[in-house]
């Protein structure tokens, strides 16, 4: 599903390089948590998988599906399936959040070359998934995010992933500034959408998510590198001891 | 003093003048007198130059190298295809003449539609209004209107009356010769009435025809009007407006300009408060490329205690498109609790556009709310590049974003039908389907 090899990167124009060599393989089906400190490389790898042009890839190569990844633009990269739950949604004034969904949902279909959605067909697949994460029909009439509080932002990225269906999803720090009944319910529509084909990575500073995704495999990112992994009993380690052991054994290293 | 040195006449200034001494005003609706006088002040100013301020982005007597002759008087012209607008009342001038077949006039009690000549004719005090300028209305174009103006519509609304539809007045301009078209048109919106009234231009690409309107709008107690402006002439057209409106006391007025053709074009608009708790609703949109230039100048006069204003400027330019907002408010030291916002907002789309912002405040009261905003930026690389992850392409992803940005000022367009045609403008503009 997805191949991450000796991946280098940095931030256009800065030398600092951040990723320095990091190694991932998440296979179909999968569940991946990626935890580490502030600093470590987290975001920035979820932004070069986005495709956000602020980064640079300097070595390095990321296949999904087999293809080059870097190769794709970010709107190419969302039509093959590849799905960011961003850490930080934006507001858009004035895009009315239906709209948005739509011209995503449609975007995506004919760049596989499928039909577009008939506008019923459209309305039963939104209600479907905004059910299931508790969005109402008064947020979907509101402009993309504006005025949503944090946890509804959130819940908003994981309901247009239920709605788009797409092959690999990385939420970015999605339990950051939610509320233990939001992250219930963005927990729960995550593990609805489990299984299959589907690949997913979860991206996370802390393991009170991972109590509610259970991953089949936790890495931890320290430097710019994957330093170790292993099964979800490492997240629970990792509670208990903190980073520190990390960023020291990578500091001897 | 008197000025020793004449005043070199540029080419437009004298075929202007020769195109009056032509005329015949004897038999003048607006008088001869009037005429003859707002002539005679347009000659001893001239076009307005960028040294005088209001003028400063908008030098008229630079750009404005020729003045086309007045429109030939013979058979009436055909007004076309009319199916693109509003079904409802329309008064369609065709090149400055009043088709009156193509129009459709409401007929309904309390509202009157009449040609300028009969209005004057049966009220004594359009007169008055027409005449004298309002302060931040007068210009050597309003002169010109004044000059030229022997026809438009007058519309009156009695107290307590709605006009049940929006009643367009249709400017549209034919044929394949350039001319100078001018009209004075008014609307007066009785106590507790309601009215809404659209203004359209459009006429042929590449033609160098030129348009100047006035209108006074006089909003009585209570009343609630909305006035909307659509300007979508010929790219070599030149559109000039004189906008004149008196709030009475707690009555509202939504005014919209949007602006998408003409090489050349300027509103010049000044609203005056004139009873308390009254409200104006500004919502400006220009949307521009080539080498077009649009300009709106507002004056909003707090001269009574206790009204609110608010306007919101919107101006998307590309290639070397220029955008010109001068707007001032005016509290005048009675009018207390003023709430008076102003933002002009101006997306750039290319390197090579320019949008001048001028906001100014004059206040005099001590215990108002006033403030002004105007920010110039670029399409935001953040929520395209969201859009973009959601799998838009790029391309679709800046229209959405523009059409966002613009869709602040249609959305302030009660009117279903109207609405639908200033976004359709827009739509066509980014060269995209409207998704209903």
């Amino acid at each position: 599903m997805l191949e991450i090899k000796n991946l280098h990167a940095k931030v256009a124009e800065e030398d600092t390089e951040i990723l320095k060599g990091l190694d991932l393989t998440v296979s179909a089906g999968e569940v991946h948590a990626i935890m580490g400190p502030n600093g470590s490389g987290k975001s920035t790898l979820s932004n070069v998988l986005a495709g956000k042009e602020d980064y640079e890839v300097t070595d390095g190569e990321v296949l999904y599906k087999g293809e080059d990844l870097l190769e794709l633009e970010p709107d190419e990269r969302a039509a093959a399936g590849v799905f960011m739950a961003f850490q930080y949604p934006v507001e858009i004034p004035g895009v009315a959040t239906m709209t948005f969904l739509k011209a995503a949902l449609n975007a995506q279909r004919k760049a596989r070359d499928e039909d577009e959605l008939s506008t019923p067909e459209f309305m039963r697949l939104v209600k479907e998934a905004s059910t299931k994460l508790n969005v109402s029909q008064e947020m979907l009439r509101r402009p993309l995010n504006v005025g949503f509080s944090g946890g509804e932002k959130k819940r908003n990225e994981i309901m247009q992933m239920a709605l788009l269906q797409p092959s690999l999803c990385i939420l970015d720090e999605t339990d950051s500034g939610l509320d233990i009944d939001a992250l219930r319910i963005v927990a729960d529509g995550v593990n609805q959408l489990r299984g299959g084909d589907r690949g997913i990575v979860v991206i996370t500073h802390y393991q009170r998510l991972l109590d509610y995704i259970v991953p089949d495999v936790v890495h931890v990112m320290s430097r710019g590198r994957i330093v170790r992994s292993g099964g979800k009993e490492l997240a629970l380690e990792l509670e208990k001891s903190g980073y520190a052991a990390y960023s020291e054994e990578d500091k001897a290293a | 003093m008197l000025t020793t040195v004449e005043r070199v006449q540029t080419a437009a200034e004298k075929a202007l003048s020769d195109y009056f001494a032509g005329t015949d005003i004897a038999d003048s609706a607006r008088g001869a007198e009037v005429r003859r006088a707002a002539m005679v002040r347009f000659q001893e100013q001239g076009l307005p130059h960028r040294r005088i301020e209001e003028w400063k982005y908008t030098d008229l007597r630079t750009a404005m190298r020729e003045a086309p002759a007045l429109p030939e008087t013979g058979d009436a012209l055909a007004a076309g295809d009319l199916s693109a607008y509003a079904a409802g009342y329309r008064a369609v001038f065709v090149n400055g003449r009043l088709d009156t077949a193509a129009s459709e006039l409401p007929e309904a009690a309390g509202v009157t539609v009449t040609s300028l000549a009969e209005a004057l004719e049966a009220d004594a005090g359009l007169a008055e209004r027409l005449d004298g300028a309002m302060e931040g209305a007068d210009s050597p174009v309003r002169d010109l209107n004044t000059a030229f103006a022997d026809q438009g519509m007058v519309i009156a609304i009695a107290d307590g009356a709605t006009l049940d539809r929006p009643l367009q007045i249709i400017h549209r301009f034919v044929g394949e010769a350039p001319a100078s078209v001018f009209l004075r048109h008014a609307l007066r919106v009785g106590d507790n009435a309601t009215a809404t009234v659209a203004e359209v231009f459009e006429g042929p690409d590449g033609l160098a025809y030129h348009v100047n309107t006035a209108a006074r709008i006089d909003v009585g107690t209570q009343a609630n009007v909305t006035y909307l402006r659509l300007q979508a002439d010929g790219t070599q057209a030149f559109n000039l407006a004189t906008l004149e409106a008196d709030i009475g006391a707690g009555a509202e007025l939504t005014l919209i300009a949007a602006s998408f053709g003409a090489a050349l074009s300027r509103v010049q608009a000044s609203v005056k408060f004139s009873g308390e708790h009254a409200i104006l609703k500004h919502g400006g949109l220009k949307m521009l490329r080539g080498k077009q230039h649009a300009d709106l100048t507002m004056f909003v006069d707090h001269a009574v205690p206790n009204c609110v204003s608010e306007e919101l400027e919107k101006t998307v330019l590309d290639d070397a498109a220029r955008g010109v907002f001068q707007g001032k408010i005016v509290v005048r030291p009675d009018a207390q609790k003023t709430d008076g916002r102003m933002m002009t907002q101006a997306l750039l789309l290319s390197e090579g556009a320019e949008a001048d912002n001028k906001p100014e405040l004059e206040i005099y009261a001590d215990d108002v709310q006033c403030g002004h905003g105007a920010t110039s930026g670029q399409i935001d690389e953040t929520l395209l590049f969201y859009l973009r992850s959601r799998g838009i392409p790029e391309s679709q992803a800046r229209s959405l974003l523009i059409q966002a940005f613009a869709g602040e000022v249609v959305d302030e367009i009660e009117d279903e039908a109207l609405r639908g045609i200033v976004a359709g403008h827009a739509a066509r503009w980014l060269g995209v389907e409207l998704d209903v």
